[in-house]
C-alpha cells in the first residue's frame, strides 16, 4: 500500500489484515483496501487519525498542523495564543475534537441520556413569503454555550420513546425514537413555524478521496424521475460556493450542502465553535444578543480569527485522512453477507465503488475507493424528515452517508449510535430506520432469514 | 570479547536467541516500569517543593519570593517534561479519567482566568457574582465540562498565574507581585486562593499518577504492565516514543509553531521557557531508548538486529545534537534565521528517528501506528 512513485514518509508495514485474509480466504478474493493506496492497517481508537499512506514529509508536517489547530482547544479573546483565540462569543464546542473525537463520530447522546455536544440543531424559520431564513433572535444555529460574560442560547434536553416491531420470521426489534425539547431560551421563544434539524458529528475518513470525485461520475447516478423504475431516485444538491462565486454540486455534511472540504471547515469553525475566517467572515451574533456583539474578536490585524493559512492546513488535514483497512474475520460470511447486501437494494445508494478523478493533492487522484454512498440526496421517508430545506435538499432528504469505518465507531468512540441524529443504537436499528425511497429495501432486508440478516450487518461492519 | 562471542552465536543460532529474548525483555519492561516511576515521583517531589515556595510566597509576597516560586516552576518542569514519554497509549496519565488535561492543559485560556490587556474584569479571580467563593470544587466542576469549557488548572495556569502575559518579544511576562498582596491587586484574595488551589491540585493529580506507576501496590496499572504479553508492553513503550518524536514533538510542538510564526504558540509561553520543554521532552525518549533501569529499546533491537540498532542509536544522537542547538527563547528561534534553521534540521531528525523506531517495532515483531 505505497505510492509507487513518491517516497513515502511511512516504511512499508507488515499488512497484519493482509495476512489474516491470506491465510483463511482460501477461495475468497482479496478485498480491495478500501481507501486507495492510502489505505492504513489500524484497527485500534487511533484508525481514523492517521494521514493517508505514501504523503511525503512537506504534507505530512502540513497535515500535523492542521490537526493541532483541529485537535486542540481554541480559546476566548483576547489571550496569548493570537492564532489560536476567537472561541465563541456562543458555540458548540471549544475544538473540532470536542465532537469528532478522535477523527471519529459523535455520541449524539450521554451514557447518561442527555444530549452530548457532538449533537448540533440548525435552525430556520418559514417566512410569509414561503421562504425559509435564519431566526431573527438564533441565526441558523443552535449555541448552547458561551464564553464568560455572554449568554448563551438556551438549554436542549432529549426524551426517547421506544417502537416495538416484529420481522417477518418473528424475530423482535425496538426502535429509539428521540424528542428534543427546548429550555432557557434566553432570547424568547423559537416561534410556530421553526424547523429545527438536529446533526451529529460524523467521522473524517476518506473525505479528500470523496472530494475527488469527479462531477461527472456522481451526477452519473442522478435518476431524479426515477426512469429506470427502481424506486430510487438520487438528486444532487447545488449549493453555493463562497470561494468561487458560483453554485456547485454539494458534497458534505448531512444533506450535500456543503461543495468543498474548505467551506465545510470554515462553516463548522464559524458555526460550531464562532471562529470567523475569510468565507465566513461574520460573527454568530444575532440582533438580540448584544453581549454577544460586544465581545472583543480574536483576530489579528487585517486577519480574520481564522488565518486563511491555518485554514489551508486544517483542510490539508482533513483531506488527508486515511481510510482504516477492512476488518475481516469470517470471509464467507461476509462476502455471503456482500451479496445481500447488493441483492436487496442496498448498494444502489450506498455505491460501493469509485475512481477519483483530480485532485489538488495528486495523491488523492486516480484512486479507486470504496466508501459506498453516491454523495446523493435521497427521500429517507417522514419518520427522520425534519422538514427543513438546505440548499435544493427538502425535509424528507439526506445523503447517502459513507459507510466505509462505520465497524469501527465501537473501538473508536465507543458508543455505535448511528443517523443524522444518533437514534439508531445499532447498524441493524439504522437499516431499520430506512423509510421513503428506502422502503422496499428495507423491507427485502427483513424478509430475508436470520444467518442472512446477519451475514448483511456483519459485511457492513467489515468496512 | 565474550559479548562479541555471544552476538556471533545468537546470530548462528536464532533459536538461542528466541529461547534468550524473553529475558532481556521481561528485563527491559520492568526497568521502563522502574523509570517512569521514578520520573512521577520526580515530579510530585518537584511539585511538592513549588506548593512550599508558594506558600512562602503568599506568606510574604514580594520580589524575591515571587522569583523564587518561578524559578522553581522551571525545575519542576524539568522533571515533568520527561514523564510524557508516558503518553499516547492510554496509560494513567492520557487514559479514561487519566488527569493529563488537568496537568499540562494548552493552549491556556487566559481570559478564563484572570485579567488580561483588552479585557481587565475576565475570568473567574474577578467574577465575584457566578462564583462568589474560589474553591477546590469549583475549579475541579468547571474543568470537568470536556470540550464545553476550557481547562483552568495546571502547569501553564500556574504559569500564568505567576508571569501573566508575555507581553514583551525579548522577555517572559511580568506580572507584578502586588497582585498577591491584598489592598494592592485587584481582587489579590481570590488570586492568592487560586494559585494555592492549583497548586494543591496539582500535587494531587501528579500524585495520583505516581501511585499508578508503583510496582509495591498490586492493583497498580505497573503491574498489570508487567504481567500482560510482552508484544503489548512493547507496543506500548514503542508507540510512546514513536509519537513523541514522530508526532507530538516535531510536529505539535517545533513544526506548528515555526509553520505559523505564531509568537505564542508554543506551550511555556509565559515563562519563555519552551526550549527547556523540548529538551526535557527529547530527555523522555533517551531515557526510554537507552534505558535508565536496565536494558532500553536499543539493546532489544541490538539482539534482532545490530545494524538498526546501531542506526536507532545514531538517529538519536543527531537529533539530541539538533535540538540542543535550538536557541532559547523559542518565540524568538522561530523568527532568527539560525533559529528557523535550527528548528527545521531538529524536526527533520526526529521525523528520521520515528522512522527508525517504526523499523525496530517491526524487527521486534511489534506493529506500531
Amino acid at each position: 500500500m505505497k505510492n509507487g512513485k513518491k517516497i513515502s514518509w511511512k516504511i512499508p508495514a507488515l499488512s497484519l489484515v493482509g495476512l489474516l485474509l491470506v491465510v483463511s480466504a482460501k477461495s475468497t478474493i482479496l478485498p480491495e483496501p478500501p481507501g486507495g493506496t492510502g489505505t492504513v492497517d489500524d484497527r485500534t481508537e487511533n484508525a481514523f487519525q492517521h494521514p493517508f499512506e505514501g504523503v511525503d514529509r512537506d504534507q505530512r508536517r502540513e497535515f500535523y498542523v492542521g490537526n493541532s489547530f483541529f485537535r486542540d482547544a481554541w480559546v476566548a479573546a483576547p489571550s496569548s495564543t493570537r492564532g489560536r483565540d476567537g472561541l465563541g462569543p456562543t458555540y458548540n464546542s471549544i475544538s473540532c475534537s470536542g465532537c469528532h473525537t478522535l477523527d471519529g463520530r459523535g455520541a449524539a447522546f450521554t451514557a447518561g441520556g442527555k444530549v452530548d455536544l457532538s449533537l448540533l440543531f440548525r435552525l430556520s424559520q418559514l417566512g410569509a413569503d414561503g421562504k425559509f431564513a435564519p431566526l431573527p433572535a438564533y441565526g441558523d444555529q443552535f449555541n448552547p454555550i458561551a464564553i464568560d460574560g455572554v449568554e448563551p442560547e438556551g438549554d436542549v434536553s432529549v426524551d426517547f420513546s421506544y417502537v416495538k416491531g416484529t420481522y417477518p420470521d418473528g424475530t423482535g426489534y425496538e426502535l429509539r425514537v428521540p424528542k428534543f425539547t427546548f429550555s432557557n431560551l434566553r432570547f424568547g421563544p423559537f416561534g410556530s413555524n421553526t424547523r429545527v434539524s438536529p446533526r451529529v458529528a460524523p467521522h473524517l475518513a476518506g473525505l479528500g478521496l470523496l472530494e475527488a470525485v469527479r462531477e461527472a461520475d456522481v451526477l452519473a447516478l442522478v435518476d431524479e424521475k426515477d426512469a429506470n423504475g427502481d424506486g430510487i431516485s438520487g438528486r444532487a444538491n447545488y449549493v453555493f460556493d463562497r470561494t468561487l462565486k458560483q453554485m456547485r454540486l454539494g458534497r458534505f455534511g448531512w444533506k450535500s450542502n456543503q461543495p468543498s472540504l474548505r467551506q465545510q471547515d470554515a462553516g463548522a469553525f464559524v458555526g460550531d465553535m464562532g471562529i470567523t475566517s475569510s468565507v465566513f467572515p461574520d460573527q454568530n451574533c444575532p440582533a438580540p444578543q448584544e453581549k454577544c456583539k460586544a465581545s472583543p474578536s480574536g483576530g489579528v490585524g487585517s486577519e480574520h480569527e481564522l488565518s486563511d493559512q491555518i485554514l489551508a492546513r486544517v483542510t490539508t488535514y482533513t483531506q488527508l485522512l486515511a481510510v482504516p483497512n477492512r476488518r475481516i474475520s469470517d470471509p464467507e460470511k461476509v462476502a455471503a453477507g456482500e451479496a445481500k447486501f447488493i441483492e436487496v437494494g442496498c448498494a444502489k445508494c450506498h455505491n460501493p465503488s469509485f475512481v477519483t478523478g483530480d485532485h489538488e493533492i495528486p495523491l488523492l487522484s486516480k484512486q479507486k475507493i470504496f466508501p459506498y454512498t453516491d454523495l446523493l440526496l435521497h427521500d429517507l421517508g417522514r419518520e427522520l424528515a425534519d422538514h427543513r430545506p438546505d440548499g435544493l435538499a427538502n425535509g424528507r432528504e439526506w445523503r447517502t452517508s459513507p459507510l466505509w469505518g462505520v465497524g469501527l465507531f465501537p473501538t473508536v468512540n465507543r458508543h455505535s449510535n448511528l443517523m443524522h441524529d444518533g437514534r439508531a443504537r445499532s447498524i441493524e436499528e439504522a437499516v431499520l430506520w430506512h423509510g421513503g425511497e428506502a422502503e422496499v429495501v428495507k423491507h427485502a432486508f427483513m424478509k430475508l432469514n436470520k444467518g442472512e440478516r446477519e451475514a448483511l450487518l456483519e459485511f457492513v461492519r467489515s468496512l | 570479547m565474550k559479548k562479541t562471542l555471544t552476538l556471533t552465536l545468537m546470530a548462528l543460532i536464532p533459536l538461542l536467541a528466541a529461547a534468550d529474548a524473553p529475558s532481556t525483555t521481561q528485563q527491559a519492561v520492568k526497568a521502563y516500569v522502574q523509570a517512569a516511576s521514578a520520573q512521577y515521583i520526580a515530579a510530585v517531589k518537584g511539585a511538592n517543593d513549588f506548593q512550599r515556595l508558594v506558600g512562602a510566597f503568599l506568606a510574604t509576597p514580594n520580589a524575591q519570593t515571587l522569583r523564587a516560586a518561578r524559578n522553581q516552576w522551571i525545575e519542576m518542569r524539568k522533571s515533568y517534561s520527561p514523564s510524557e514519554i508516558y503518553r499516547f497509549y492510554g496509560g494513567p496519565i492520557d487514559g479514561d479519567n487519566g488527569p493529563e488535561g488537568m496537568i499540562n492543559s494548552w493552549p491556556l485560556d487566559e481570559a478564563y482566568i484572570d485579567y488580561v490587556v483588552g479585557a481587565g474584569n475576565s475570568g473567574l479571580i474577578n467574577d465575584l457574582t457566578h462564583y462568589p467563593s474560589i474553591t477546590k470544587e469549583v475549579l475541579r466542576d468547571l474543568n470537568e465540562k470536556g470540550g464545553e469549557k476550557n481547562i483552568s488548572v495546571g502547569y501553564h495556569a500556574i504559569e500564568f498565574l505567576l508571569w501573566g502575559q508575555d507581553l514583551s518579544s525579548t522577555g517572559p511576562g511580568n506580572r507584578l507581585f502586588t497582585d498577591y498582596v491584598v489592598g494592592k491587586g485587584k481582587n489579590a484574595d481570590r488570586r492568592r486562593e487560586y494559585l494555592r488551589l492549583a497548586t494543591q491540585m496539582l500535587v494531587e493529580d501528579l500524585s495520583q499518577v505516581a501511585a499508578q506507576w508503583d510496582m509495591s501496590r498490586e492493583s497498580s496499572y505497573a503491574n498489570t504492565f508487567v504481567k500482560e504479553e510482552q508484544t503489548e508492553s512493547l507496543r506500548k513503550m514503542l508507540t510512546g516514543i514513536y509519537r513523541m518524536a514522530g508526532e507530538e514533538l516535531s510536529q505539535e510542538r517545533m513544526f506548528v509553531a515555526y509553520d505559523t510564526q505564531s509568537q505564542e504558540d508554543e506551550h511555556s509561553c509565559f515563562s519563555d521557557t519552551t526550549h527547556l520543554d523540548l529538551r526535557y521532552n527529547f530527555q523522555g525518549i533517551v531515557n526510554v531508548l537507552e534505558g535508565v533501569r536496565g536494558p532500553g529499546m536499543i539493546a532489544l533491537v541490538r539482539e534482532k538486529d545490530a545494524a538498526l540498532a546501531d542506526s536507532l542509536a545514531a538517529k538519536m544522537g543527531e537529533a539530541n545534537k539538533r535540538i540542543s542547538s535550538i536557541p532559547g527563547p523559542f518565540d524568538n528561534a522561530i523568527y532568527s534565521e539560525a533559529g528557523r534553521a535550527a528548528i527545521l534540521a531538529s524536526v527533520h531528525a526526529l521525523e528520521d528517528l520515528a522512522l527508525e523506531i517504526k523499523k525496530s517495532a517491526a524487527a521486534l515483531g511489534v506493529e506500531i501506528n
